[in-house]
């Protein structure tokens, strides 16, 4: 397998393939499993269906168990194949400048695989900062071998992550040009930067991981990377919103993923027909129109992502990713797939860095998503504390990000209490709703965190 | 070891391993000899002695060597098998050896003597062991091991090799296969010393083949008659230079050698009849079949949808059918008497030098089920070439064609099953397709085109070099084994397979397999003898081994035929909607270096060891290499001072041996992490490939230790003969899969480790008596007994979550077979059921018995004990050889003792019984109808198969008549007439009787047959 460079390559789209299927990021880790607890998905209407569980955090009943399970394996499963090619690379047998890549983009996915696990899994940067004693973070695998890994504290997790990024950057140094080109060439690696794990990815991901961990210079610097990186990267000007909703979602995407049966399943999902008034999947349109709906001061700007992503027929309807089962019958193989991470979230992490040092940059960051979905920008002094503009920002992660499982992770991260599904509770914060358990298995046979 | 190896070996053996009191110190050296020759004979007062060797039939053995005990005098026959030889002495102890033949002793006096005569070597093998590697001297051998001679082979019959060792080997256990009874073409399983792994029934052992690894397949369709002896190596001293394979014991076939001569040919040939054997089917007959269904309420309406009005038209109907007598023997209607034939013709002839062999073979086995057959063709060439004590080379290649044809119509189950009072045939005379229940015909079945059959082509080259260098001795050889096979199997468009399919162009199928497989082997080793100290004899071995293994397994399947007259895969329509083809290939290689050394002092004591270090493709790299050993040690009793005193004693042995033997029970990529292309994994600009498993570089061999103690005894000339042997087998590193935490990544949960360890232990008995010895008469009376029991020593936890999960499922719990469930401390082969108190007479329920002792009418699987072990405590055969003259009457008993069997035929046709099918006699007489009754089985309308508990478990002793046959063997004056050198003539009976405690039907896919078989050898 790993004497030559398409075998290389073949691994590594075996990787990004795992992923894109629906036990992972084509469905649990993002519109599945984890935008329900986010409260953005869930069916609330049917007792008998397990999204109950899932949508009033009871993680140990068996119906959300299994699921919860499932993905933790999944998620170790696509680690270790990248664990398995990373550990090639350490006596490569032969030599190729592409193998610098190659290496680069596994080290990140590596990275990447496990901050989203610990987003789920552990406690939140800040929980395990302001803790006496270390609290466990999850097992960090560097290896695909029969041997438990070591489970290191949460803190030191981070760490971990941010180390493989490091080491991700400097290999990835030369990967400049990212955006896909428009011909859809298959098995050109170089064309297709975009659904590789690439340097403007690691970037991304680092603001996200300083920004977990609240160091906002960092965060800032590498937000800033990949906004001002403006050959690639451009937020959809006014009133071409339309144009970004859905992957490719051209300029926008940072780092997506092929998946060709990813519409498949969401339009297996969120197209079924619902009765009127029942809430299926998704939000109450009454919940949505208060959460899109613009101010007095704003001048009455129409929030375009309202009316690209969902739907209103007395229930609302996710068509954020594909709107008709005719169009997606007609939608061509360059156009399956997923967005993982994309631009508006570096300005969110911009605005939430700047705001100590220099309110008036951060709304600036807010203001230009604002500009570019078709609202108008918010004044200065209006949010006279962080927390108002970290509860604005919570808003924004509901509007723009439904679907790509980015919610959860920024509830967790602010700590504020939040509407539920219905709208009919505020959900206190809690590290039994942020943490989810690990597999019993897990427990019984992994390593057990030791404090030293 | 290729046959002729056996002469030579035969040969060596006689120079180095049988030395006399003050024995010679090493093989001749022509040239020192010629030279001591000239040099004596050129001092005065020296006397000549001269003479002439001669074999058995008065023909001069050319270039026999004669060697002068002590010394290094010594000379070759001439071609007249002449010698001439001077020495000053006034006596010379002499030695004659010569390939082929044995050696012989002797003291010669001045001038020419009277003609000395070698008898040839294969009357003196049954002083020998084969290990495949060398031949060793019984006497000093230390490990345990049956030797089992062609004649007491073809004794037990000519059908199965396996199944007639069985009957001579203790320890060695075919397996019985209930279902497949006589079929042909069913592979038998078999355990040498117990069994040692979780899946599957058997560990088959190694099986080779003059010094060629071969399969099981290739023994089951091997001639024969070409056999000259089978040994059967069974601990770790007799086995271990087979290292990593050894564990199962090891098979070693010796083919016949070739004999000089002018040419001579050889025949043998077998007709057989076989006759079905349904003393075990005890079926009903229509009027009670009809009761029965009445009973059972088969025609009363209580499911929704059913209507009684229908239900009583149907019962009318067969009703009708019973009262017109329409009494259909189904049993018999796939049945047939098979006849099968064999001959096997040989030519062979040749010089000192070289010597030719040429073998044909035809042989067609029919079943006695309708369209089973397995015929063989086979050709087999040999050529060896031979320069005594310099160098021998031969080779051998046998080439073997292979057709076997399975029934269309499935098992005899289909059969069995049906209704007595549905005729096959309409008033027409016309076959009808499917009953008024719904119920396809199987005789329609077996009236189509559909077909099974499959091609096989088997090559094995093996090539032999022997090689003298001075007190040195290489051996070596090369095997190639080719196998190929091809399988077809058609499923004509009108079976009933098809019935329910509504599209045309669906209907009919065709499956196609083929297998390809490549194998070679080599070896070489020096060895080297030596005498020490006058009473101490060593020998000395080395070398190494090499194997490679290709293989490659395809299939795939076509379907849609629109005339059941188009048999090509070429007429298919299409294929399976998202079917695809499947295939495996695997490759490995394997290298092996090993060392024996054995010591005899003054034949009293003697000493071996062996050491084998091994290394294997398949395993991880961090365990690629791995030792085994073995030490043995024996003590000839009977050599002793103070025990030669006692009379009649003529051999009293004690053997001790230890050592570690492997077992390789997985797939060449099991070690490795490799990469799998997936359908389910498309990233659109290029195919994603997924490590198919987590490999464990750690996986190693299975290891036995095995432990052995013999004691063989030899009393009265042979009246009495009798080998004991006691072992313990421990085999841990028992591959098996182990629960991991989920964040290791694995794709199934679990790894393969080795961490099974279980543990076999048993006795052995070989007993031989004489009672009658005389001119005339000679009988003969053999007792084997074996005895086995397992245990498991640990298992993993993998293991038991799948216990668990099997009980909790209640249709294995309701399965014909009791589950396997693994406990340390138990036997692999336990029998674990819910105790029952039986039938509770008022409600006709079972009533089972809790673990607390108290009773219930719910069944809870977690209330499963150990009833027994389905492995006999005792098992063995006895025989009867009796001679008179020229004729032999021989008889093999086997018998088995306190298996505890789960009878299903009592759990399926009589309790579990469907009254839509036909059942057993005892669902009439033994079920409970009414309140009162005392029955032992269920409520007669209970349609449910029943839950696995001790009601069903019995005690199973056997007695069969494996054999019972009668010999005339002549080589009379009158024979020559013909130009007969010899002939025999033998009738056999195979199966004669079975005799069980366990009421049961056998045979239940194909079932047993009794056979006749007539044998006629003859030599030219």
């Amino acid at each position: 397998m790993f004497e030559s460079l398409p075998g290389y390559y073949d691994a590594l789209y075996g990787i990004y393939g795992t992923m894109a299927s629906g036990r992972l990021y084509g469905g649990q880790m993002t519109c599945g499993l984890v935008d329900k607890l986010g409260q953005v998905f869930g069916i609330v209407g049917n007792p008998s269906v397990p999204d109950a569980s899932l949508l009033s955090y009871r993680y140990r009943d068996e119906e959300a168990r299994k699921q919860i399970d499932a993905l933790w394996w999944a998620m170790y499963q696509t680690i270790g194949y990248t664990n398995n090619a990373l550990q090639s690379l350490e006596h490569p047998k032969f030599e190729a400048p592409e193998l610098r890549t190659v290496q680069g983009e596994l080290l990140g996915l590596r990275a990447f695989l496990h901050l989203d696990l610990l987003r789920l899994f552990a406690p939140s940067y800040a929980t395990a900062q302001a803790s006496a004693k270390p609290l466990a973070g999850i097992p960090y695998a560097y290896n695909y071998q029969n041997k438990n890994h070591q489970v290191y504290s949460t803190l030191e997790c981070y760490e971990r992550v941010l180390r493989d990024l490091d080491q991700a950057e400097q290999l990835l140094s030369e990967d400049e040009h990212i955006a896909r080109d428009g011909d859809f060439e298959p098995n050109f690696v170089q064309a297709h930067r975009v659904v590789h794990f690439n340097k403007y990815a690691v970037f991304a991901t680092k603001a996200r991981v300083y920004r977990l961990m609240r160091r906002y210079d960092e965060a800032a610097k590498y937000a800033r990377l990949v906004i001002q990186h403006s050959s690639d990267f451009h937020l959809a000007a006014r009133g071409e919103f339309s144009t970004v909703t859905r992957f490719p979602a051209p300029g926008e995407l940072i780092f997506g993923l092929y998946a060709p049966s990813f519409l498949q399943h969401v339009a297996s999902i969120f197209l079924t027909a619902g009765s009127s008034g029942v809430v299926t999947e998704g939000r109450l349109p009454e919940l949505l129109d208060e959460l899109y709906s613009s101010s007095s001061s704003e001048g009455g700007a129409i929030d375009e992502r309202y009316g690209s992503y969902y739907s209103k027929r007395g229930y609302s309807q996710f068509i954020r990713f594909v709107t008709t089962r005719p169009e997606l019958l007609s939608s061509t193989a360059a156009t399956r797939g997923l967005c993982l991470i994309r631009l508006p979230e570096q300005y969110y992490i911009l605005a939430e860095s700047l705001w100590d040092k220099d309110p008036k940059a951060a709304l600036e960051a807010l203001n230009a998503v604002r500009l570019s979905r078709g609202l108008a920008a918010l004044p200065e002094g209006q949010f006279s504390s962080r927390a108002e503009l970290e509860e604005e920002l919570m808003r924004e992660y509901y509007r723009e990000y439904p679907g790509e499982g980015q919610i959860f992770p920024s509830l967790k991260h602010y700590a504020q209490p939040f509407l539920s599904i219905t709208g009919e509770r505020l959900i206190q914060p809690s590290t039994d709703i942020f943490v989810l358990p690990q597999p019993k298995l897990e427990v019984e046979k992994g390593d057990h965190f030791k404090q030293d | 070891m290729n046959r002729h190896t056996l002469l030579i070996f035969g040969g060596w053996l006689g120079l180095s391993l049988l030395p006399a009191p003050g024995a010679a110190q090493s093989p001749v050296k022509s040239k020192d000899s010629s030279t001591a020759n000239k040099l004596e004979s050129a001092e005065r007062g020296t006397k000549t002695y001269s003479g002439r060797i001669l074999d058995e039939h008065g023909a001069p053995i050319i270039g026999a060597a004669l060697q002068v005990v002590g010394t290094n005098l010594g000379c070759l026959t001439d071609g007249e098998g002449r010698f001439s030889i001077s020495s000053p002495k006034a006596k010379l102890h002499i030695r004659l050896s010569c390939i082929g033949y044995q050696s012989l002793y002797s003291t010669i006096s001045p001038g020419e003597q009277a003609p000395l005569i070698l008898h040839s070597e294969s009357k003196t093998l049954e002083g020998v062991v084969v290990t495949g590697f060398v031949k060793k001297d019984k006497k000093s051998f230390t490990g345990s091991q049956t030797t089992v001679q062609a004649k007491e082979l073809l004794s037990v019959g000519t059908k199965n090799v396996l199944q007639s060792l069985e009957a001579l080997v203790p320890g060695l256990q075919v397996l019985p296969q209930n279902e497949l009874g006589s079929d042909p073409n069913a592979r038998p399983e078999l355990n040498i010393r117990g069994r040692a792994s979780f899946s599957g029934a058997a560990n088959l052992p190694l099986f080779v083949v003059d010094g060629a690894l071969v399969t099981v397949e290739y023994i089951y369709d091997m001639d024969i008659h070409s056999i000259a002896s089978i040994t059967v190596l069974k601990d770790a001293s007799a086995s271990a230079l087979y290292g990593a394979k050894a564990a199962a014991g090891v098979i070693v076939i010796t083919t016949k050698p070739l004999e000089r001569g002018s040419i001579r040919i050889g025949y043998s040939g077998t007709v057989r009849f076989s006759v079905p054997d349904l003393s075990d089917y005890h079926l009903l007959a229509p009027k009670q079949k009809l009761a029965y269904e009445d009973l059972a309420g088969v025609y009363r309406a209580d499911q929704a949808g059913e209507t009684q009005y229908r239900l009583d038209a149907r019962r009318d109907a067969v009703e009708r059918q019973v009262l017109a007598g329409i009494h259909t023997d189904w049993l018999s209607k796939p049945l047939r008497m098979g006849l099968s034939t064999a001959h096997s013709l040989s030519f062979e002839g040749g010089g000192r030098e070289i010597r030719y062999g040429l073998a044909l073979r035809y042989g067609d086995e029919r079943g006695v089920m309708l369209q089973s057959d397995r015929r063989r063709v086979s050709g087999n060439f040999r050529l060896s070439y031979n320069s005594p004590s310099r160098l021998y080379l031969s080779n051998s290649t046998t080439l073997t064609h292979l057709a076997i044809e399975r029934p269309n119509y499935g098992s005899f189950a289909n059969f069995s099953r049906q209704n007595p009072y549905n005729s096959p045939y309409d008033e027409a005379g016309r076959l009808i397709k499917r009953f008024a229940d719904d119920e396809p015909n199987p005789l329609y079945e077996a009236s189509l085109t559909s077909y099974q059959r499959s091609r096989g082509l088997d090559l094995l080259n093996t090539s032999t070099l022997q090689l003298w260098l001075g007190d040195f001795r290489v051996d070596g050889d090369l095997s190639l084994s080719l196998r190929s096979s091809k399988g077809r199997s058609f499923r004509s468009p009108l079976s009933n397979d098809f019935a329910h399919v509504p599209v045309r162009s669906e209907r009919g199928s065709m499956y196609e397999e083929q297998s390809e497989s490549l194998s070679i082997t080599g070896k070489l080793m020096l060895s080297y003898n030596r005498i020490l100290l006058e009473k101490l004899y060593l020998s000395t071995l080395a070398g190494s081994s090499i194997e490679h293994n290709d293989q490659d397994a395809s299939s795939y399947q076509s379907r849609g035929f629109y005339s059941e007259q188009l048999l090509h895969p070429s007429q298919a329509l299409g294929f399976n909607s998202g079917a695809r083809p499947r295939g495996s290939e695997g490759r490995s290689r394997a290298v092996g270096f090993f060392v024996n050394a054995n010591a005899i002092w003054d034949n009293r004591y003697s000493l071996d060891w062996i050491y084998r270090y091994e290394g294997s493709s398949k395993f991880g790299h961090r365990q690629r290499f791995a030792p085994f050993w073995s030490i043995g040690a024996g003590w000839n009793l009977h050599k002793e001072s103070w025990l030669r005193a006692l009379r009649g004693l003529e051999l009293l042995k004690l053997r001790a041996s230890i050592g570690y033997l492997g077992n390789v029970s997985f797939e060449p990529y099991q070690a490795l992490t490799t990469y799998d292309y997936n359908a389910g994994i498309d990233y659109t600009i290029g195919a994603g490939a997924i490590p198919r498993e987590l490999g464990n570089p750690d996986l190693k061999w299975e290891r036995t230790l095995s432990r052995n103690l013999g004691l063989d005894l030899t009393l009265g000339q042979g009246r009495l003969d009798l080998s004991l042997d006691l072992y313990r087998k421990t085999t841990d590193n028992l591959l098996l899969d182990v629960t991991k935490a989920p964040s290791i990544g694995t794709n199934r949960g679990t790894i393969k480790e080795n961490v099974g360890q279980v543990e076999n232990r048993g006795i052995e008995l070989r007993t031989r008596l004489v009672p009658i010895q005389t001119k005339d008469w000679q009988w003969t009376l053999a007792l084997n007994y074996s005895f086995n029991r397992n245990r498991i020593l640990h298992i993993s936890d993998a293991l038991r979550t799948l216990n668990e999960q099997q009980l909790s499922s209640d249709s294995l719990n309701r399965s014909t077979r009791p589950l396997p469930l693994f406990e340390e401390g138990e036997s692999l082969t336990a029998l674990k059921v819910v105790p029952s108190l039986g039938i509770d007479p008022a409600t006709g329920r079972e009533l089972y018995v809790k673990r607390d002792g108290s009773y219930s009418f719910v069944y809870d699987p977690n209330d499963r004990r150990v009833f027994g072990d389905t492995a006999p405590s005792g098992y063995g055969t006895i025989s009867s050889y009796l001679f008179w003259r020229r004729f032999s009457i021989n008889a093999h008993f086997g018998y088995s003792l306190g298996a505890k069997i789960y009878n299903a035929t009592l759990a399926t046709r009589v309790e579990g019984a469907n009254p839509r099918y036909n059942a057993d006699e005892r669902v009439f007489t033994q079920r409970w109808r009414q309140p009162g009754d005392l029955a032992r089985f269920r409520r007669i309308d209970d349609k449910s198969s029943p839950y696995q508990t001790s009601r069903f478990v019995e005690t199973e002793h056997y007695l069969t008549l494996r054999s019972l046959s009668l010999a005339y063997e002549s080589d009379a004056a009158w024979l020559q007439k013909w130009h007969l050198r010899k002939a025999r003539i033998e009738l056999l009976a195979n199966d004669l009787f079975y005799l069980s405690t366990v009421k049961r039907e056998r045979g239940l896919d194909y079932p047993y047959a009794r056979s006749l078989e007539c044998n006629l050898r003859l030599s030219f």
